[in-house]
């Protein structure tokens, strides 16, 4: 066999690539061993995250994909508990001044990199510092203008140096943020991926290439990078330099496939290839019907229609957005659009899971009203038209994307509001950077919008309908809801931001309808029976295996 | 020496046609609303005007265009990716084009074993079982998208041997995956299909042709033994147009299959190529369709030489 396959190599590379497939296509007992019982027996889980991580630098990464491994490689000032509580993490203490403007943060002497080193407070003034750094060009650097880290908006607009920035390490262990004003979730934002430490030896040695390799990512978190085969594969083990290493269960957690195709991957869970893997309404029957343990969660997501207030156009009315509000029944939507179990009707703009003062925002500022109610939404068009003298509603378009799924749903909404506003509706369905670029524009009537939160506060989806916020397509322009806004982000006091957010949220949703919330997104997910403590996040990394482990006494099947 | 000034001007005529492929796509690659930097999150015009001076797009566009062709065409350099940070378009390349280029060989090897012998078969079996059956695939294979057959050859051969007939999930073949030899099977075997389907009709027509020619009948009258006609007369003479296809199918095979790839997680450079597309990655885009564009006149060039060694008649220059 040997003899074989040196003769293939030495001639020409063609036949080298021949004589590789076929001599190892008759041999497929030199496939790797590693049965889903191996590992339960190692603490091994293999996922499917679907892509290859776009960016594994921790002041670039922006997705979802990034975050998983970042989380689980890296570990911020701050970090969540199995239960998602923020807690000390490679800073074993902080102390916020009186004025709420000045957090010093004492990094754990046991607090080490991968390759040993110790990790120290310059580590942390390098990440921030590079973050904001307007040639660096981070996409996430207003992140540090949201943690109202001082100077950190004149640094990105290149009017104040980067060393102005206000985090600064005053020694090896003393680690000192200056903020301009009190932010009351600012605990929680440094326990995300924006702020991590990174090396500035690793950086400087590896330059553009840094965060490409195994070998030039070094972390300081519970997992270490071991292997990275792009767009195929991706392996992380238990790392002994950890702090906390001793909490860690899990020896190592891989990415076997990166595979972009539910059905495949939905194949590979179910032949026990795969430990965690994404479902979609298509093959939820067929999984419940095999048994297998299908689970959801919400994935952070908030769906809403967006209207065009610009002047001239149709829905800059109110009475024709609040007709559109109380039209569309949220429930029928998801029963016979969706279907996705997980997926919660919408009626305001803050998720469900958002964190309030002592409970969650929503239990503290409840927003509900009578929606599917097509008899009450004829009525305000009617009073649309006898103010402006008109007798049939103009017609006007849907934009929306050209997937399946964007289709099904613009057809849903094209059929019931041409039965409530009696006019044609017509969609406007183009590929998916041609929408994002015909929102900006303006170039709509009506699109469905969605967000995804960039940190566990209200305020992520709060001020996305601020007057000069890129994401308020619609230009939505209210002086009141901008005000509020200004004031929730001044004040420190969680109960008072709850107030002011319920406000403008009744102003925003229910007053002006310049948005109308439809959807909360949910997902649905197949997990490998026995694998207990896989926490899913809405913000930071999502599986979160950090404190997931096999279950031994169920180890059957 | 005739010989070398056609290889001479037909590659002078590649470096022009590559050219013209570089502005076309350039320019329609700006054409097309959106740019690498739209997202559904807007990003704050701050932080879009540091991003654009870092990936030089603030700069004029007659600017970009000469600086690219210049990188490209006289550095050998397709920059890098927009999206995967870090990542050089000559790295998804190099580490992505053999992973498309093995599977498609295998692909067109079988295909082209199996069509020819099918071919063959059917024309002078006619109206046999196998001629049926080879009609039936040739049906099949072109009409039947290769998604389905993915789908089909996951279940049959994979999900189905394993979870009912419990087979070792060792040594079985697994459903989707790479990085082993039992991961070339699925897949060359799904693209294979659509090779056998047109490699048999198309050798079966011209076997049947050539059957009815005059050389035929006249090497018959002369007495010719069964085999040594069909060998060396009417397969030989059937299979030229075969050869003509074999080299672009082979090329059109190499250079990767969005579905196949995405349908059994092969990172090859098809999924670079769609992935690049749908987030408008101008440098990947571009990277990706001069190497393409480069590799098939070279084909192409190839495929015109060998024509002209098979048959003596075609003689190029």
């Amino acid at each position: 066999m040997f003899t074989r396959s040196a003769l293939g190599l030495s001639r020409s590379a063609l036949t080298t690539l021949v004589a590789y497939a076929t001599l190892t296509l008759s041999f497929p007992a030199f496939a790797q061993q590693n049965t889903q019982a191996d590992r339960r027996n190692n603490q091994e889980i293999f996922l499917n995250m679907g892509d290859e991580p776009p960016s594994m630098d921790p002041n670039k990464g922006v997705d979802t994909v990034s975050y998983f491994w970042l989380g689980h490689l890296f570990e911020g000032l701050m970090t969540t508990d199995k239960n998602g509580n923020i807690v000390p993490g490679t800073a074993s203490h902080v102390a916020v001044s009186d004025s709420g403007r000045t957090y010093t943060f004492t990094i754990r002497p046991n607090a080490k990199w991968h390759d040993g080193k110790k990790v120290t407070a310059k580590d942390f003034e390098y990440a921030f510092r590079r973050l904001v750094d307007p040639v660096f060009a981070s996409e996430y650097s207003f992140i540090a203008v949201t943690a109202q880290i001082q100077n950190a908006a004149e640094i990105i607009k290149k009017k104040k140096p980067v060393s102005e920035l206000g985090a600064k390490a005053v020694n090896d262990s003393t680690f000192v943020v200056k903020l301009e004003n009190p932010v009351a979730f600012f605990k929680s934002l440094m326990a995300f991926q924006a702020f991590f430490p990174v090396r500035k030896d690793v950086v400087e040695k590896t330059g553009d290439k840094f965060a490409t390799a195994v070998d030039n990512i070094v972390g300081n978190g519970p997992f270490k990078l071991v292997s990275w085969k792009k767009e195929s594969s991706m392996r992380m083990e238990k790392a002994s330099t950890y702090w906390n290493a001793s909490s860690i269960k899990l020896r190592a957690i891989e990415a076997p496939v990166m595979l972009k195709d539910v059905g495949a991957a939905f194949n590979n869970f179910r032949t026990g290839g795969l430990d965690i893997t994404g479902l979609d309404k298509e093959r939820l029957e067929t999984a419940q019907r095999e048994r297998l343990q299908v689970k959801t969660f919400a994935d952070g997501g908030v769906f809403f229609l967006e209207m065009n207030q610009r002047e001239g156009k149709l829905f800059a009315n109110i009475k024709l957005r609040q007709a559109l509000r109380i039209a569309i029944s949220r429930r029928e939507y998801i029963n016979k659009v969706t279907g996705v179990p997980g997926d919660k009707p919408a009626f305001g703009l803050v998720p469900d899971y958002m964190p309030g003062a002592s409970k969650t925002y929503r239990q503290e500022a409840a927003l509900s009203y009578r929606d599917g109610d097509v008899a009450g939404a004829k009525k305000l068009i009617k009073e649309y038209l006898a103010e402006t003298k008109q007798s049939k509603v103009p017609s006007f378009s849907i934009l929306a994307g050209d997937s399946n799924n964007a289709k099904k749903e613009s057809e849903y909404m094209q059929a019931l509001l041409k039965n409530v506003f009696e006019t044609e509706v017509k969609i406007d369905s183009v590929p998916f950077k041609t929408r994002l670029q015909k929102q900006r524009d303006g170039q709509f009537d009506i699109v469905s919008g969605g967000w995804g939160p960039d940190y566990l506060d209200a305020m992520t989806f709060m001020d996305l309908f601020t007057t000069t916020n890129d994401n308020n397509h619609g230009h939505y322009v209210s002086k009141a809801f901008d005000d509020l806004i200004v004031k929730a982000q001044r004040s420190g006091s969680m109960s008072e931001r709850v107030k002011l957010f319920q406000e403008a949220e009744r102003l925003l949703v229910v007053t002006d309808s310049a948005i109308v919330p439809i959807i909360q997104r949910g997902r649905a997910y197949l997990l490998a029976e026995g694998l207990q403590g896989v926490r899913r996040n809405q913000v930071g990394q999502d599986p979160d295996l950090r404190f997931a482990s096999w279950n031994g006494a169920s180890a059957k099947k | 020496m005739r010989l070398l000034r056609f290889i001479l001007r037909r590659l002078m005529l590649a470096v022009v046609t590559l050219l013209t492929l570089f502005t076309l796509t350039f320019f329609l690659m700006r054409a097309v609303p959106g740019d690498p930097l739209t997202r559904t999150k807007e990003i704050p015009e701050e932080t879009r005007k540091n991003l654009e001076e870092r990936y030089g797009l603030d700069k004029p566009l007659h600017k970009q265009y000469l600086l690219q062709m210049e990188r490209i065409f006289i550095h050998g350099d397709f920059g890098t990716s927009f999206r995967t940070v870090g990542r050089e378009v000559n790295d998804i390349i190099r580490e992505q084009f053999p992973v498309s280029a093995s599977v498609g060989l295998v692909s067109v090897l079988i295909g082209v074993l199996t069509g020819v012998a099918l071919g063959i078969v059917a024309a002078l079996n006619r109206n046999g079982i196998i001629d049926r059956f080879a009609m039936f695939l040739c049906v099949a294979g072109i009409s039947v998208p290769s998604f389905l057959f993915a789908f089909i050859f996951q279940y049959c051969l994979a999900v189905y041997p394993l979870t009912v007939l419990k087979f070792n999930p060792d040594t079985w073949l697994r459903p989707a995956g790479w990085g082993e030899a039992r991961d070339f099977v699925m897949p060359s075997i799904t693209l294979a299909l659509g090779i056998i389907a047109s490699i048999t009709r198309m050798l079966k027509s011209q076997m049947i042709e050539v059957g009815f020619s005059e050389y035929i009948k006249t090497a018959k009258a002369k007495g010719v033994s069964l085999v040594r006609l069909v060998v060396l007369h009417q397969i030989r003479n059937a299979i030229l147009p075969i050869v003509s296809i074999i080299f672009p199918m082979l090329v059109f095979t190499m250079s990767g299959s969005l579905i196949i790839e995405a349908g059994f997680g092969i990172p090859g450079l098809g999924r670079a190529y769609m992935t690049s597309i749908q987030n408008s990655d101008y440098n990947v885009i571009m990277g990706l369709t001069v190497f393409f564009g480069g590799f098939l006149i070279i084909a192409n060039l190839i495929t015109d030489i060998l024509y002209g060694v098979i048959d003596p008649r075609i003689r190029v220059g």
